[in-house]
């Protein structure tokens, strides 16, 4: 295997939490990941020639994550907003707990754009990097991040 | 509230393995093709219609040699031309649909210009079915005339009926071949259009 092929796919293995959580957090079910994990890496292989390290690979591999899926025609209707926490396919990996299993549904309840924002946030990304990645303001982020989780703690109330 | 520690807890999810995530982990799934972006779809299908469309201009421009009414042949004379310009057309929007994502392209840009790609693709097709469909009807109608009573067509014009059933043809078949194709762009990208504005409306919205 050529050298750039090997370093690009260890790049990959080195941040695929970043792939699974935001390929799960979208996909309607098991044969949309499959073709949302095989859009990414393709995607993210065909712009690694033009990648120069002048950011993070991990938040290059965000935007390139964000911009395919979004990007996608979907098999069928995306997710629509619901009143209650219900289990949405594909279910998370076991040994997950409780409290992280409801937020995940509740964050896979938002609007697609919400949950691009609430997840960088939860992978502790600066707003500034957010911004960047998403392309709206800094005070904007700030603004949906403080409504997002508003949001959240609304459909987490027991 | 979120709950504590969730950034702690939200990076362990994903770092079990992914059975179908592994079996992409290899050098042979980096050279297949993907075809679940519609921009991809739509360039290839742009150079479908790019190479059908110098065929039937090739065809018009033929039809234009072998056929000396002076009606017919400025009727495909204005075919002829508005279909090499829509070559150009397509050929000029295959160019600007890149291959790959662009570096330092931000996810709102990216929404925003498929967005926009693929409302200049549809459109395309629908000029067409306003600018030609009249010309080609009128043309076909004329052409069938000729070949069927062997009559030239200056003579077909001098009957009430040919320029009425002319005339209809045009009438009914413009407005249903815009519609058509209004109705199969809604049938194939309708929802996907819908999902982009709203992704977009959302993003812009500073609530």
């Amino acid at each position: 295997m050529p050298q750039h092929e090997t370093v690009f796919l260890e790049h990959i293995r080195q941040n695929q939490g970043i792939i699974y959580r935001l390929v799960n957090l979208y996909a309607a079910d098991n044969e949309e990941k499959k073709d949302f994990y095989q859009e990414v890496m393709l995607n993210a292989w065909h712009a690694w020639p033009s990648f120069k390290g002048n950011a993070k690979v991990s938040t290059w591999l965000y935007s390139i994550c964000l911009r395919t899926i979004l990007t996608q025609k979907r098999r069928r209707q995306p997710v629509q907003y619901q009143e209650g926490l219900e289990a949405i396919a594909p279910p998370l990996a076991p040994g997950i707990n409780d409290d992280v299993q409801r937020l995940w549904q509740a964050i896979r309840l938002l609007p697609e754009a919400d949950r691009a924002i609430i997840s960088m946030h939860l992978d502790g990304y600066d707003n500034p990097d957010i911004a960047e990645v998403i392309g709206i303001s800094l005070n904007h982020v700030s603004v949906k991040i403080h409504r997002i989780k508003q949001q959240i703690a609304k459909m987490l109330q027991p | 509230m979120i709950p504590n520690n969730a950034e702690n807890n939200w990076k362990k999810i994903g770092t079990e393995p992914d059975a179908d995530f592994n079996a992409l982990l290899s050098s042979t799934s980096l050279h297949k093709s993907g075809m679940g972006s519609p921009l991809k779809s739509i360039k290839k299908k742009l150079l479908l219609h790019l190479w059908l469309s110098i065929s039937i201009g090739l065809f018009f421009a033929t039809l234009f040699v072998l056929f000396s009414s002076w009606q017919l042949r400025l009727i495909l004379a204005l075919l002829t031309s508005y279909t090499f310009w829509l070559c150009a057309s397509i050929f000029q929007l295959y160019n600007s649909i890149p291959v790959a994502l662009l570096p330092g392209i931000t996810l709102l840009n990216e929404l925003q210009q498929q967005h926009l790609a693929i409302d200049n693709w549809i459109k395309v097709h629908i000029r067409s079915a306003l600018y030609i469909y009249p010309f080609s009807a009128a043309g076909g109608f004329m052409l069938g005339g000729m070949l069927g009573a062997g009559k030239e067509v200056g003579e077909l014009m001098t009957k009430p009926f040919f320029i009425i059933t002319l005339i209809l043809v045009s009438v009914v078949l413009v407005p249903v071949g815009h519609y058509i194709t209004r109705w199969l762009f809604k049938r194939t990208f309708g929802t996907h259009m819908a999902q982009l504005e709203q992704n977009i409306a959302d993003l812009q919205n500073p609530k």
